[in-house]
């Protein structure tokens, strides 16, 4: 004998529930949709044209000729491969200097605070007055690098840095690392924190020194949050702009030219937004197909997981 | 469930269509019938002592017109051309608006974007120098109309000198291309520079090749190149001028790192006296009029590849005009400013502050410094022919000018590419961007 007072309570609660958790959302959803969502779709929309961003009435559609002019444009694959060098670098870099530290400051020493807030300052710099600085100190003839240098006889290496396409890449990529590090520490921090201690008493007891801890109980419990860092910086590297833009602007010669500065070009300079467009939706791909392998991993991994338990 | 995500869809459709709608409104537009509100304001890319005298004379234009309030906006190096993009298509530009002429003025003309001022200009143009010359109609003109007028002119022949530095190590004064690679070998090992030249920005290294393709080739000659018709830019007075710029980097004139940092660092390793020359343009003069030297800089034509045949052509003149968005609301405003500065006094205002210019006249007010230089421009207006050519990069598309000629002769001056392949590279752009 159901009573019909019932289904509609139920009715009721999730209505006004869902009403609820929608206002709280609703600002953060706008800005989403509005200033992320709508220009991603009108910039995959631009990439099938040939504006050259002078009027809105001169958009024309011109197919898939920007994606094959892509192809063809020795400057956008060497940018490529720049972005894959950032991108490692910054996985590999990042992440590794990040986990070292935070590995380090599992034991607790004298200053330790002190030094985890000292690495995440980069972390917390402009990267436009990285960047500015970064020319001022690097600058062969009235920087600060090559003076200290030949002060400690090293001479040898004093060199001109972002004049030289063989110094350039490496430096910023090293600049990069270091603007970055920070915040994945301060995620492995975090993460180590949550990690229960009965397995680390547990490896204790049964003898195990530091590095087998390290090896075989905490960085295999740490896996998730290693692989999510890694997907981090590699976005990192992809979406890199700012500090070449100043430092380089891409240059010298295309040396350090990534897909970003190379889209900025050709839509602010070159006139051409639907190509420069075209530039920017393969970064998007990109980016997309990791996440999408990460996400597919992590699937994995929690199925694995399930069928243990 | 199924009513959350309806809400969910629904915020989303009103978040995407919000933005759409405010752009609509935006493109009704305020009053006047430009269908755009008015920002009083003045865009200009004038620097230093330029942008002072701008000041002066915006306050001198609102004091005199207490209904109207003009505002100064002074534009960076490098964001006046991303700003002035987006400020002229925008639905609320600025009242006048500073920008490159020649090419970008046919492209902004032809895209709607900009006022046809021709009736404006054919009863005021007495009022500026050359005003019927060859150079201006390419500045301002698309299309037979005029969309702009000129105010300031620069000179790239000129060579800054800091005598402290001559003086000290026995150098000369360049009066030929050579003579720079002598100074080089006198100044080996002492950290001073010959010439303190960054080609990191581009168009410094481009400079020093378009100073002597102009020598080499002449103006008649570079127009076609440009255009593609009768001339190409492999031709060989175009190698040889890049031979001089690779044989003067060879011989270690410029500084280490030269195809690094900018025209900034460029300035300061002059001022810091770590280089006995620099070639720029004559907006320098303003720089130094903000910001005076810790030295008596003195100024040389730039030298001659052959000083028995000096050529009068000069690099650079008027590159920016000022204009009149099509999308001002109040466009009487801005004819009102227009009126304003095309005076004599206007331009005093500009010549007082090292800014030679336009406006008929207002020479005699320029800084005893920069007389040699005007007598340069003259001499350019006044010689027969063209007289000046403005930077190759502004009668070329960006492919060929921004891309292959600036970086080519970064490159050359940064000693990874040879003349020959700087030529070959540069034609195939202009070649290229001709189909």
């Amino acid at each position: 004998m159901s009573t019909t007072v019932e289904p509609r309570a139920r009715e009721r609660r999730p209505t006004r529930q869902a009403t609820r958790a929608f206002l709280t959302i609703a600002p953060g959803y706008f800005f989403f949709v509005a200033f992320l969502l709508v220009p991603l779709a009108l910039t995959i929309a631009l990439s099938f044209t040939d504006w050259n961003g002078y009027s809105y009435d001169q958009i024309g559609f011109n197919g898939i000729q920007n994606y094959v002019d892509l192809a063809s444009d020795p400057v956008f694959l060497r940018a490529l491969v720049h972005n894959v060098a950032f991108l490692a670098g910054s996985m590999v870099l990042k992440t590794g200097l990040a986990l070292a530290l935070a590995l380090a400051f599992r034991r607790a020493f004298p200053g330790s605070g002190l030094f985890q807030g000292i690495f995440l300052i980069p972390s917390t710099l402009s990267l436009v007055v990285v960047g500015i600085v970064l020319k001022f100190v690097f600058d062969p003839n009235n920087g600060l690098v090559n003076p200290v240098l030949e002060s400690v006889g090293l001479g040898a290496l004093a060199g001109p840095w972002l004049a030289d396409g063989s110094r350039a890449l490496p430096l910023l990529v090293l600049l990069d690392v270091w603007v970055g590090f920070g915040l994945y520490l301060f995620i492995f921090i975090a993460g180590m924190a949550s990690l229960p201690g009965d397995v680390f008493e547990a490896a204790r007891v049964d003898g195990a020194g530091w590095w087998k801890e390290t090896l075989f109980v905490t960085i295999p419990m740490l896996a998730d949050t290693i692989k999510l860092v890694l997907l981090l910086a590699a976005i990192d590297g992809l979406k890199v702009f700012a500090t070449i833009y100043v430092s380089t602007g891409g240059g010298p010669s295309n040396s350090t030219e990534v897909l970003s500065t190379w889209a900025f070009f050709q839509a602010f300079s070159g006139n051409r937004v639907g190509y420069g467009s075209a530039i920017l939706v393969v970064l998007l791909v990109i980016t997309l197909v990791l996440a999408f392998f990460y996400v597919r991993q992590g699937r994995a991994d929690r199925l694995g997981k399930d069928q243990r338990s | 469930m199924k009513v959350a995500r309806k809400t969910l869809v629904a915020g989303a459709v009103l978040a995407a269509l919000l933005p759409a709608w405010g752009c609509g409104l935006a493109a009704k537009g305020g009053s006047g019938g430009g269908g755009g509100e008015t920002n009083l304001a003045v865009w200009h890319q004038l620097a230093g002592s330029g942008n002072e005298a701008m000041q002066e004379l915006v306050d001198g234009f609102n004091a005199e017109n207490p209904d109207i309030a003009f505002q100064n906006r002074v534009l960076a190096d490098g964001e006046a051309d991303t700003v002035v993009r987006t400020g002229i298509s925008s639905n609320n530009p600025p009242a006048i608006l500073q920008f490159e002429g020649f090419r970008q003025t046919e492209e902004y003309a032809r895209a709607g974007l900009l006022t046809d001022i021709t009736p404006w200009w054919e009863q005021h143009k007495s009022a500026f120098s050359y005003a019927d010359g060859e150079l201006v109609k390419q500045l301002c003109s698309a299309d037979g109309k005029v969309y702009c007028i000129p105010l300031d002119v620069y000179t790239s022949n000129v060579l800054y000198v800091n005598p402290e530095v001559v003086s000290k190590y026995g150098l000369t004064v360049p009066t030929s291309v050579e003579d720079f690679k002598t100074n080089a070998a006198k100044l080996k090992g002492t950290g001073i520079s010959a010439v303190s030249m960054y080609g990191g920005d581009g168009w410094p290294a481009a400079q020093w090749w378009q100073l002597l393709s102009i020598q080499r080739c002449g103006i008649e000659t570079i127009n076609k190149a440009a255009a593609q018709d009768g001339a190409q830019w492999d031709d060989e007075c175009f190698l040889k001028a890049a031979q001089d710029v690779q044989g003067l980097a060879e011989a270690g004139v410029f500084p280490e790192g030269a195809a690094g940092s900018d025209y900034n660092a460029m300035m300061s390793l002059f001022l810091s006296g770590k280089a006995a020359f620099m070639e720029t343009g004559t907006w320098f003069q303003q720089t130094m009029a903000e910001t005076p030297p810790p030295f008596d800089v003195q100024v040389a034509p730039f030298p001659q590849v052959d000083p028995a045949n000096p050529s009068s052509e000069q690099l650079g003149g008027i590159n920016e005009g000022f204009g009149i968005p099509a999308k001002v609301g109040d466009k009487d405003a801005s004819y009102k400013f227009l009126d304003y500065m095309a005076t004599q006094k206007s331009g005093e205002l500009f010549s007082k502050a090292s800014v030679m210019n336009m406006m008929a006249g207002s020479d005699a007010a320029l800084p005893e410094d920069l007389q040699p230089a005007w007598q340069q421009v003259k001499s350019a207006f006044e010689g027969g022919g063209q007289g000046f050519s403005t930077y190759f990069e502004n009668l070329v598309d960006p492919s060929v000018g921004d891309q292959a000629m600036l970086n080519g002769a970064q490159a050359v001056v940064g000693q990874t590419m040879t003349a020959e392949e700087f030529v070959t590279s540069l034609q195939k752009a202009g070649a290229a961007a001709k189909k």
